[in-house]
């Protein structure tokens, strides 16, 4: 139906990221926008693009699918889940950031923390 | 039924234990799961991800094999994230059936889950099948003149298919502190996410949330902050700058209304009181 990355957004998730018109509601309302280097309505228009540079941004791993964008968007796309089609798009083919031995207070943190950084951020 | 999941079997102990206390104060027994496992914190978003959902689904089962001995069907949990899971793995299956075969298929050791569970979060339990009237009566210790922010977090609201009230303006949290005799603050960060895992990944961005968000109670006048989820209350005590502001479980608070705050841990116990201005015992 699609090409390229929007094809295999859609593949993964359901989600048209074509119906984005860009309003940026989902960049204002997320609280770690701060310290993206893509702000989410750019990593939406970077698939519309098929702008493969998306899947190198650091957004992917740190947006902890809070789902403020989701529930805001006008347009009715789920962003958490886009971004979440992105990080897996990734990791199918291996690659991941975290890598538990190199964290510290591995001991004190609560496990669901740990269970959900391995899951989230190494497939 | 009643699902503990794993952090509340470790670092948030004081969790378990002060909800447990409340619920048979109101008159509910929560049994725990036989042989439960982990639900998985996190569910796998892409609609082609099946195995991901396992862990939970087998949660599910031990449900059903236990709801039939007890004759009930509702699944109870305390954690957010596990709520979340459960949940949405449910409500997933409910409606798909190709991967309901497919998993149970796959769990041949398992019986097949049949989709009759309730997922329910300890907080609904208490708005709506107690009812805030009961939680006023029952509270011989109104904790008058404390000021508390809510904090509801994200896995407990969104997405707006599971959550437990309006994604936008929820007041449960607010009704509840509110029947327990405290002042809820207006607090424009009670949705806001804490930032979650990321502090595994990299535990500045954690630091950098939770400094903002008890900014922000402090500016609105909070004396304490009331949380429903492990996760949220790790992040939001990381050692940092101030104001250090304490969190504690709304369990917890509802423990010390009910005068039952010998089940608490001793220096949440103290928190509370010193916040009160009663003297320590």
């Amino acid at each position: 139906m699609f090409k390229g990355l929007a094809q295999k957004v859609y593949e993964l998730t359901g989600e048209n990221v074509y119906l984005c018109f860009q309003c940026g509601i989902c960049s204002g309302t997320c609280p770690l926008v701060s310290i993206m280097d893509v702000p989410p309505n750019q990593v939406v228009r970077m698939i519309q693009l098929n702008m493969e540079d998306v899947l190198d941004s650091n957004t992917l791993w740190i947006c902890a699918s809070c789902y403020n964008c989701t529930v805001r968007c006008p347009r009715g796309i789920d962003t958490a889940r886009v971004i979440n089609a992105l990080r897996n798009i990734k990791m199918r083919k291996g690659l991941y950031v975290v890598n538990l031995r190199k964290v510290p207070e591995v001991g004190e943190m609560p496990q669901i923390a740990l269970v959900a950084a391995s899951r989230k951020l190494m497939g | 039924m009643y699902f503990p999941g794993c952090t509340l079997k470790t670092t948030a102990l004081n969790y378990e234990e002060s909800a447990l206390a409340v619920a048979r104060k109101m008159g509910i027994d929560l049994i725990e799961l036989d042989r439960w496992n982990c639900c998985g914190a996190v569910l796998n978003l892409a609609i082609d991800s099946v195995i991901h959902h396992i862990g939970a689904v087998r949660d599910l089962v031990r449900a059903q094999e236990m709801g039939r001995k007890l004759n009930d069907n509702r699944l109870v949990t305390l954690c957010s994230m596990c709520y979340n899971v459960l949940k949405r793995v449910n409500e997933l299956l409910k409606i798909d059936s190709e991967k309901l075969k497919t998993i149970n298929e796959f769990m041949d050791e398992e019986e097949n889950y049949e989709c009759g569970i309730e997922v329910l979060h300890f907080i609904e339990v208490v708005r709506d099948l107690i009812g805030f009237e009961k939680v006023r009566e029952l509270t011989v210790k109104p904790l008058n003149g404390l000021k508390v922010a809510p904090f509801y977090g994200c896995t407990l609201l969104r997405p707006k298919e599971i959550g437990i009230d309006n994604p936008e303006n929820p007041t449960t949290l607010e009704n509840l502190l509110e029947a327990i005799g405290a002042e809820a603050i207006k607090f424009p960060h009670r949705i806001k996410c804490c930032s979650a895992y990321n502090v595994v990944y990299d535990k500045k961005i954690a630091v950098d949330r939770a400094l903002e968000i008890r900014k922000a109670a402090n500016r609105w006048g909070a004396n304490v902050i009331a949380t429903t989820c492990p996760l949220c209350q790790y992040n939001l005590t990381l050692p940092s700058r101030r104001p250090s502001i304490p969190v504690v479980y709304f369990t917890e608070l509802m423990a010390y209304a009910f005068g039952i705050e010998n089940v608490l841990n001793p220096e949440v116990r103290k928190v509370i009181s010193s916040l009160l201005g009663e003297d320590v015992k």
